[in-house]
């Protein structure tokens, strides 16, 4: 890959490409942040569970305030760096729960972190995440938009309104979206939930 | 398989259905044989029922871990903390009855991270020893490796839900706020940061003390910078400073504004930064660009329920300085909110007291306006005295540079006001005897011949009495002082305090008439302003550009375009700058709708004055501040020729100047000007030259040559007294105002001068002095046409005049 991982003008040339439908551009664009997200990640998992939900804000924070910081991110690039931010979130989150099956956690006992309130059924910590990876590969498929809107409030924390506006939707289509997406998900995940 | 579109739809279709409805049988019809859809949509129903059992299920209570905690064993679950989750525990040997609260740390996040953050967590417990915080009571590590404390048990509640349950009033609730801010200044002064405030860490107990919980993310002040960025991650973003946010390193200040997000949930009940933090609201904070809602906008029906108190009433209450107090805690930037957690309690004592507090932007209009409301009540001169010059002082402090010298300073200037009182030479001080003024004169006498203090203290005294002059519209003795104060402060290289006296010798300048003079000293304030970058004081660079805007175009009626530009960039600081007292901004807007007046834009002049009051009315309806945007609207419905509206303008006008500043004032006079002016046009001549001959004693003994006030009282008064058929009057006020049109030093061509000439014109041909009647008109007409299109119309209205009473004197 010719880019330089520390440069962020180029995080932000790449969104402009994915913008425009170079979907490579992705693939650059995960293999540039993906590190420094995932460290960042990591490190919230091992010791946020503050409300007992995920904190995925500082996260965001730091890579966003990098890149206005450097290069001015401007609306357009705004809505996707969110949209690539939560799949990144997604991602990293699957990955650490990858990682901490084979890690057996000190204390013997565990403990839950619910990945949302809202579907406080799936443990952020634990099995619970490669099912819900692979459920929402599955729905991807002939529900594409939900699963981008879920991404954005259950892996990024984003309000219903936020996701609305990221996504250009109505927030009463965000939040029928949420309601078919999470039965859906719960339907499917329901057999094998850790902690259900 | 159906497409996944109508699985969806009905899907909806179904979960939408009115409550009774049969969902199955509706099913059933709905999907009309299509065996497939129907299984489908209701299996997702099925796991959607399920759903919300599993969320009622998963609110059962998690079983108590099995301890034993040193001699205490869990009785039941109190709550979850960040890292760890706190029980109820008693003790094991039955030796006391003593019920405490258990902390133990969450045992997957055991690690030599965690345990060093407990551990500090218990030494900086165990130092602290206040009554508004909970005590340590012992530590240690369990047999099954999870570290824990034991904490005095605190039997309270969070305290927004104790001050709802108890729907105590604003005062109330700042009283107990004022307590908790005394702990959080105590472990400041032990060096601790809390770094966590949040009313769920603030228990109240029921007999209403509150304490302070939860120490678990202090960290010590000087502790090193690395670990406190790491440790800046763990936080509730809900109360989280912007530089707690950004991971970046915290001080005082982030607690400060913490305690600010704190105190404006108790005072509003809701969150100052919208609905809820989420990623954007928390990326819009940590970047700065957030800028928190006006308590008072922020205040709900319910909210108001919960305070016992009627909205609109509320609303007043959480306006002005209350606001002050809560924005100047929520700055974005943190030197710019109170340096000290201190500070803040003083400033809401102060608030309690009914004192003027610091938070509020310091113009010499809020001083002197808080100044005169105050002089109503009943308390001795000397509090009046020591709190106005006390503020006017602390203005200049706060200006000063460094932050150590300022509380040395501001030590030696509440010394230097408790001298002043023993500077009067009696052992007995009796306040009631000696006035204000007599009070600032043995001020200046002991400033004068005292002994040499610090320069730089001894030339912000010079400011602040400078200040106090002016409150008292003592000119001379104010300029003065800013005569000493003024070289000193350059030789020192104080920009702020520099700035801050020149603004105060431009606006004695302009009051004089002087204005090319006060021109120049405020174009020097704004350059020093312009150098000092971001560290100008926003109030100051505000004040600065609206009143030489004034000058320029209001009263010099000459650099129009500079003027525009200075009012535009003002009015969208103030829009931006919360800072920046709305009445300030209502004022400025008022000024900015004269200027646009006087380019014949009446309409939208018009306009801004509406925008001017109910701008204004946000922060303090019925303030004093109303007296502009009340005087240019009667203004211009009166040129409007609807001397009613010009009239009914003017009562208010009279009102809210009877009520903010007293009936013996200069204001009460100006306006029953005003209104007379009105009321002579709607055919109530004789009661409007009754306040005419009420006013103009006072104005005349209120402004002195060449004050514009006057200039603008004197032209009239003659058209009022005229138009009563008091000539003789009416030619003695137009005298008044030509003399101080000449006085002043306004261009010969400004159409203010042909106004006097005028007025005095009609005055003397009412007294069938027609030759030197004529010649004034003539000068008037000649003035008119000189001073701009605008104006065309005053010119061939004399033309007309001339030609009618030119006739007349003919006939007779």
């Amino acid at each position: 890959m010719p880019q330089d991982p520390d440069t962020p003008g180029d995080i932000t040339a790449l969104l402009q490409r994915w913008k425009l439908g170079d979907t490579g551009a992705l693939s650059n664009l995960a293999a540039l942040t993906y590190s420094d997200l995932h460290a960042i990640a990591a490190g919230y998992l091992r010791r946020e569970s503050a409300n007992h939900t995920l904190q995925a804000t500082g996260l965001v924070n730091e890579l966003y305030l990098r890149l206005i910081r450097q290069n001015n991110l401007k609306l357009t690039n705004r809505r996707h760096f969110f949209a690539f931010a939560a799949m990144m979130m997604r991602r990293i989150l699957c990955d650490y729960a990858r990682q901490a099956r084979t890690v057996k956690r000190p204390g013997g006992q565990s403990t839950r972190i619910p990945l949302h309130p809202d579907i406080a059924w799936v443990d952020a910590a634990g099995e619970d995440m490669f099912a819900l990876d692979s459920a929402l590969n599955e729905l991807e498929t002939s529900h594409e938009r939900q699963v981008r809107v879920v991404e954005l409030r259950y892996f990024l924390g984003c309000t219903s309104e936020e996701t609305a506006e990221l996504m250009g939707l109505a927030r009463a289509t965000v939040e029928r979206d949420l309601q078919f997406a999470k039965t859906w998900l719960f339907r499917r995940l329901s057999p094998q939930l850790g902690g259900a | 398989m159906p497409p996944p579109e109508q699985i969806e739809q009905v899907f909806h279709e179904t979960m939408d259905l009115p409550q009774g409805v049969d969902r199955g049988e509706w099913l059933a019809k709905r999907c009309a044989g299509d065996e497939e859809l129907l299984r489908e949509v209701s299996s997702l129903l099925d796991a959607n029922a399920r759903m919300a059992g599993w969320e009622a299920k998963s609110e059962e209570p998690p079983r108590l871990p099995a301890g034993p905690f040193g001699v205490y064993r869990p009785v039941r679950l109190l709550g979850h903390g960040g890292m760890s989750t706190v029980y109820l525990a008693e003790r094991i040997d039955g030796q006391f009855e003593q019920t405490v609260a258990l902390k133990v740390m969450a045992a997957y996040l055991s690690g030599p991270e965690f345990l060093r953050r407990f551990q500090t967590e218990g030494r900086v417990l165990a130092s602290l020893n206040h009554p508004n915080i909970t005590k340590l009571l012992d530590g240690g590590v369990s047999p099954a490796g999870e570290p824990f404390l034991i904490l005095e048990y605190v039997d309270g509640e969070s305290l927004d839900s104790y001050c709802d349950r108890h729907k105590l009033p604003i005062e109330a609730r700042l009283r107990i706020f004022v307590q908790v801010c005394d702990a959080v200044d105590y472990a400041h002064r032990n060096l601790i940061l809390h770094r966590d405030l949040k009313p769920g860490n603030i228990l109240v107990t029921a007999g209403g003390t509150p304490k302070l919980l939860d120490f678990g993310t202090a960290s010590l002040l000087e502790a090193d910078a690395a670990v406190t960025v790491t440790r800046a991650r763990m936080l509730t973003p809900r109360y989280a400073s912007p530089e707690q946010l950004r991971g970046a390193t915290v001080g005082v200040a982030s607690d400060v504004f913490s305690l600010g997000v704190v105190l404006y949930e108790l005072l509003t009940g809701a969150w100052p930064f919208g609905t809820s933090p989420s990623v954007l609201t928390d990326l819009r904070r940590a970047a700065g660009e957030a800028v928190g809602t006006q308590p008072a906008s922020a205040i709900t029906q319910e909210a108001a329920a919960l305070r016992a108190q009627p909205l609109r009433r509320l609303r007043t209450a959480l306006s002005g300085d209350v606001s002050a107090i809560v924005m100047k805690s929520l700055e974005n930037d943190a030197s710019r909110r109170y340096a000290t957690v201190r500070e803040l309690a003083e400033d809401i004592d102060r608030f309690l007291q009914g004192r003027p507090v610091r938070a509020r932007p310091q113009t010499f209009g809020y001083r002197a306006g808080k100044f005169l409301r105050r002089r109503w009540l009943p308390v001795g001169a000397t509090t009046v005295f020591v709190a106005g010059l006390g503020t006017a002082t602390a203005v200049a402090i706060q200006q000063a540079r460094s932050a150590h010298a300022e509380a040395v300073k501001s030590q030696q200037v509440s010394q230097f006001l408790t001298g002043i009182l023993g500077a009067t030479g009696r052992a007995q001080f009796d306040p009631q005897k000696y006035t204000v003024a007599e009070m600032l004169d043995a001020a200046e006498e002991r400033l004068a011949k005292g002994p040499k203090q610090d320069p730089l203290i001894e030339a912000l005294e010079h400011s602040s009495l400078a200040r106090s002059y002016m409150r008292m519209r003592l000119a001379d003795k104010a300029m003065a002082q800013l005569d000493q104060a003024i070289p000193k402060l350059e030789t020192l290289g104080d920009d702020g305090a520099l700035a801050d006296a020149l603004e105060a010798k431009a606006m004695i300048a302009q009051d004089r008439g002087h204005l090319d003079a006060a021109v120049a000293d405020w174009e020097r304030s704004l350059a020093i302003l312009r150098r000092m970058g971001r560290n100008a004081p926003a109030v100051l660079v505000f004040d600065a550009k609206d009143n030489l805007a004034v000058t320029l175009s209001f009263l010099m009626h000459s650099q129009k375009e500079r003027a525009r530009q200075l009012y535009g960039e003002a009015i969208a600081m103030a829009r931006k700058d919360a800072s920046i007292p709305r009445t300030a901004l209502a004022t400025c807007l008022a000024h900015n709708a004269e200027l646009l007046s006087s380019d014949g834009k009446d309409r939208e002049a018009e306009a801004m004055l509406l925008e001017a009051l109910s701008t204004g009315r946000q922060e303090d309806p019925g303030g004093q501040w109303e007296f502009s945007p009340l005087f240019f609207l009667s203004g211009m419905r009166a040129s409007d020729g609807d001397s009613r509206g010009a009239k009914a303008y003017a009562a208010q006008l009279v009102e809210v100047a009877n009520r903010n500043v007293g009936p013996d004032s200069a204001e009460v006079a100006q306006a029953k000007l005003t209104w007379a002016l009105a009321a002579a046009k709607t055919g109530e001549s004789d009661r409007a030259a009754q306040a005419i001959s009420e006013a103009m004693p006072v104005i005349e003994k209120s402004f002195a040559s060449p004050s514009l006030d006057l200039w603008f009282a004197g032209r009239n008064a003659s058209v009022v007294m005229r138009m009563a058929g008091r000539y003789a009057e009416s030619e003695r006020y137009a005298r008044l105002s030509l003399k101080v049109a000449r006085d002043a030093h306004i261009g010969p061509s400004d159409a203010r001068l042909g106004n006097s000439w005028e007025a005095l014109g009609e005055a003397l041909c009412a007294e069938n002095k027609f030759v030197e009647g004529l010649d004034a008109m003539r000068q008037a007409k000649s003035i008119y046409e000189k001073a701009g299109p605008v104006w065309a119309a005053a010119a061939a209205r004399v033309t007309g005049r001339l030609a009618e009473i030119a006739t007349k004197a003919h006939s007779r």
